[in-house]
């Protein structure tokens, strides 16, 4: 077979390129640590690479509407925590005011008392979330809800609920309105504030608290009572739900993180000895190349 | 005597044209598209005499170069395809490059974007959410618009390259045809091949045909007509034809390749010049890949707009208004250009506005619409895969399948006429933010739900939605207030108090069942008691309420483009992006296989065909030795029969 002169250039050069982009390749694949460079590396990759990518993002994403319920809902949990203690509070001062020997001063005071009690329950009810919406105002949360000072409780909040994305599937409510939890305006004695003024009124009448406003009274302080209490097993269990959903959301975070890596990333062992190999047969190349142009006939025409 | 002088100084001239052409071969040595010659000698005619007939030397024939038209055609060949391939490649590469970076690609625009959608529904009251959900919309148009404006780039990158191309193949043409006419010159001068400049036109002829897959017809006088396409003529012994670029008369940001003849321009079906040449692989790329890729990423944009247009439009904001419209979609969506050649006397305007819900039905595909008089129907042809549709011209406006509605606007349309529509090339170049107004975001519901605190039962109402089937444009009595009064425990009466009429009555009752009027969907559960009454309102200061936005953040891991057959969605508008990403990926890697396997088979051929035509330097140097001997022998020969001469003059 005849071989011609620039055949055998052009067999030389074409080979060194060849190698060198090959390491060339390796080398960048090394120094940007990636096996992906561009789509064309590995198209389905990419393309995954990119589905992966956005489920962290969402999953990423629901975590941190968990923590922003957290934070609501156990500032609920606090609030409510008070409002329970506000009412046994309440019903001690009730139980105490029955006692026969107490002078009307003495239930005055306690009337005073109960007073403070019931703006203290006012407070409460009329408490901020930390960016500055009313807690318990629905959807209103501009709105100051319960706008009485004294008497039956006034509600000028809605019946709205906020709710907050914390899993594909699932929407979870980080408020109660003010209407569910202290039944303002209602007539069949749930309303808290209904009760305590009620109470005050008995005990700045002057006259010996009966046993028939006794009983009135603290029934109706353990029905408020056992309202919140209601509520507050209610944002127990979101809580709990919180911790179990952002357990498995931070296993999708785990989970997304270890396919994307395993699509994207480069093993660098690999890499390493591939690039090595590649170095060799570059510098074979090389040699060859050199030794291959040095024969000539001419070398020996004298 | 004088035959042994005359064999002696033919054999050193052929010796003397031996060395002269090896001479030229090794000068030779690295030039491309040089054939090596050879002498071709031939003995003399023999004297005939009684002892038999007698050799009389040899005499140069003629001076010949190894050429095979076989193996160079093959070579062409290869050529030609290998020029195709790595164009393309180097092209389509471009924006593979564009959409590698993890960070600059649309994906993360498009994460941070409802990240920030998130954030309001976290905290739907606050300004500085909502200010972030603006600034994310920003930057997620500017990546939209930057990853478009690559792709125009790229377009007008290979428009300037089709000017070049074409002055390149229009000065090849000329040079051909000038060596035509001297190759037809040298060769009747003295009978004998001119073989530097055949090589000089076969070069240029390589030339050409990497710019422009060619084939070539040899003329009994030696000339080369040339030929491109179909058969165009581009050489035809001395006359050339040119090619030139014109606007194509249908697609007006288009130019296409064109053959001037005598003065007038003839268009050449650009699919004719995509086999083979630097010429094909620009217009196969442009027409494959680039409108492809400029349509998917403008379909994203305009459905990912809409879609949160839409939603937005379902909700209320925070100044209590109705919601408008996040993005603006330009009037370039879709875009109708009316065909050059369309009859004047009609002047038929035709227009094309995107159908509402447009983001399923969306194709990639760019679309031509044709009249015919005798039916007086439109055919409308998808240009992707052919399909087409037919419609009546008595049926305008009509809304097609392909998310877009066609209307004559004036004029009567002349038989033949043709518009191209380009539904979503410009999505991504012309989406823009709607709002700098962060109290224009609607992340309140426009209702709100409520019961009467006297009611004795112990059913309750959910917080109730807004239906999105069909809306916007909202139902006009959404936001009226509402009653549901239970006239018994299973059934009730529904009133419009805004309108004081009643919508309906003796409703059978379903705890947990839908109940939907006036654009609205609301369920009732539990065990409701006669006179209880449920309220369905305006939502007045709902400014904690989050539930629009937990519906537009919502939109994200929807399926909301490229519809099925039975007409429901797909994929989400990440989906659809990472289908571009992975479909540029493929064919960028089929490419590049393709570009390397012609490379290797162009090598080949290369090898094959220098096998035979190629200088090798050792075999010139041999080659040297030989003439340089059989000249030296000659020489002998010469002086041999100048001793036997001596010899003779010596007798005395």
């Amino acid at each position: 077979m005849r071989i011609s002169t620039s055949t055998l250039y052009e067999a030389g050069v074409t080979s060194l390129n060849d190698q060198l982009s090959k390491l060339v390749k390796t080398q960048q694949q090394i120094a940007a640590g990636r096996r992906i460079l561009t789509p064309e590396d590995d198209p389905a990759g990419a393309a995954l690479a990119l589905e992966e990518e956005k489920a962290l993002g969402v999953a990423n994403q629901y975590v941190e509407n968990i923590s922003r319920a957290r934070s609501t809902l156990s500032l609920e949990e606090t609030v409510l925590t008070s409002t329970t203690r506000v009412l046994q509070d309440a019903r001690q001062l009730v139980v105490n005011a029955g006692n026969p020997t107490l002078s009307s001063a003495n239930r005055a005071a306690l009337a005073t008392t109960l007073r403070s009690y019931y703006d203290e329950l006012l407070g409460q009810a009329n408490s901020k979330d930390g960016q500055g919406g009313f807690l318990f105002a629905g959807y209103k949360s501009s709105t100051q809800p319960f706008t009485q000072t004294t008497g039956a409780g006034v509600y000028v909040g809605d019946q709205g609920q906020l709710k907050l994305q914390i899993s594909d599937s699932r929407q979870l409510a980080i408020s109660d309105s003010g209407q569910e939890v202290f039944n303002p305006g209602e007539t069949d004695g749930s309303d808290i504030f209904d009760t305590l003024e009620d109470f005050i009124t008995v005990l700045n009448s002057g006259s010996a608290v009966t046993a028939s406003d006794l009983n009135t009274a603290l029934t109706q302080i353990d029905t408020a009572a056992n309202n919140v209490l209601r509520i507050r097993a209610s944002v127990g269990t979101r809580l709990n739900e919180l911790d179990t959903t952002e357990g498995t959301n931070l296993d999708r975070v785990f989970q997304h993180e270890s396919s994307l890596s395993s699509i994207r990333d480069l093993d660098y062992a690999r890499a390493i000895t591939d690039l090595t190999r590649q170095q060799t047969s570059l510098e074979a190349a090389q040699r060859s190349f050199v030794s291959v142009q040095g024969l000539s006939l001419f070398n020996y025409l004298s | 005597m004088a035959g042994i002088y005359g064999i002696g100084v033919q054999a050193l001239n052929s010796a003397q044209l031996s060395l002269l052409t090896t001479e030229h071969n090794i000068a030779n040595v690295n030039n491309p598209g040089f054939h090596r010659q050879e002498v071709i000698q031939a003995t003399n005619f023999a004297l005939p005499t009684g002892a038999g007939f007698i050799g009389q030397g040899a005499q140069v024939e003629t001076i010949r170069r190894l050429y095979s038209h076989f193996l160079d055609d093959q070579v062409l060949s290869a050529s030609s395809q290998s020029e195709f391939y790595d164009t393309y490649y180097n092209a389509i590469k471009q924006i593979d490059n564009i959409l590698a970076d993890p960070n600059a690609g649309l994906s993360p625009a498009v994460q941070d974007f409802f990240g920030a959608v998130n954030k309001v529904a976290n905290d739907p009251a606050s300004i500085p959410a909502r200010q972030a959900l603006l600034s994310g919309a920003e930057a997620l148009v500017a990546r939209f618009q930057s990853l478009s404006s690559n792709l125009e780039n790229i377009r007008n990158g290979v428009d300037t390259q089709l000017e070049s191309v074409i002055t390149n193949i229009n000065s090849y043409g000329s040079q051909i045809s000038a060596l035509n006419q001297q190759i037809v010159a040298a060769q009747s001068l003295v009978g004998q091949p001119p073989n530097d400049l055949l090589d000089q036109r076969d070069q240029l002829i390589a030339k050409l045909n990497e710019q422009i897959r060619v084939t070539t017809v040899t003329q009994d006088d030696g000339s080369y007509n040339v030929f491109i396409g179909n058969g165009q003529p581009l050489v035809v012994g001395t006359t050339t034809f040119t090619l030139d670029l014109q606007d194509d008369p249908a697609d007006p940001e288009q130019q296409n390749v064109v053959y001037s003849q005598g003065g007038s321009y003839i268009t050449i079906p650009q699919t004719q010049l995509e086999n083979g040449g630097v010429l094909g692989g620009l217009l196969s790329f442009r027409r494959n890949t680039l409108d492809g890729a400029q349509n998917a990423l403008g379909r994203v944009s305009i459905a990912l707009a809409q879609t949160v247009n839409n939603q937005n439009q379902l909700g209320q904001d925070l100044n209590g208004t109705l919601g408008g419209n996040l993005f603006s979609l330009a009037s370039t969506s879709p875009t109708i250009y009316a065909n050059e050649a369309n009859s004047s006397s009609g002047a038929a305007l035709l227009t094309t506005t995107l159908s509402s819900n447009a983001a399923g039905a969306l194709t990639t595909s760019n679309y031509t619409l044709a009249y015919n008089s005798a039916s007086s129907n439109y055919t409308l042809t998808q240009l992707t895969d052919g399909s087409t549709t037919t419609i009546a011209s008595s049926a305008l406006p009509a809304t097609t399948s392909y998310g877009f509605t066609i209307a004559l606007s004036s004029g009567t349309p002349a038989d033949g006429d043709q518009w191209l529509i380009l539904p979503t090339r410009f999505g991504a170049r012309d989406i823009s933010v709607a709002t700098s107004d962060p109290n224009k975001i609607a992340a309140a519901a426009p209702i709100r739900t409520s019961e009467t605190i006297a009611n004795t039962g112990s059913a309750s109402i959910n917080l109730g939605s807004v239906n999105t089937a069909s809306q916007p444009p909202l139902n006009s009595n959404l936001q009226n207030t509402v009653t549901i009064t239970f006239t018994s425990a299973s059934s009730f009466t529904v009133t419009d108090t805004t309108l004081a009429s009643t919508l309906a009555s003796g409703v059978t009752y379903t705890s947990g069942g839908s109940i939907s009027y006036n654009g609205w969907t609301v369920a009732i559960s539990g065990v409701p008691a006669t006179g209880d009454i449920f309220t369905i309102a305006t939502n007045t200061n709902g400014i904690g309420d989050n539930r629009n936005a937990l519906a537009i953040a919502s939109l994200q891991t929807s399926n909301k483009l490229a519809n099925n057959s039975s007409g429901s969605p797909t994929t989400t508008y990440q989906g659809a992006y990472s289908q571009l990403v992975s479909s540029i990926g493929n064919k960028t890697r089929e490419t590049q296989v393709n570009s390397a396997s012609q490379a290797t088979l162009l090598n080949n051929t290369v090898n094959v065909q220098q096998q035979l035509s190629g200088v090798n330097l050792d075999e010139e140097a041999a080659n040297l030795l030989r003439f340089q001997q059989a000249y030296q022998a000659a020489a002998k020969m010469i002086q041999v029969g100048s001793t036997l001469f001596e010899t003779i003059l010596n007798i005395r």
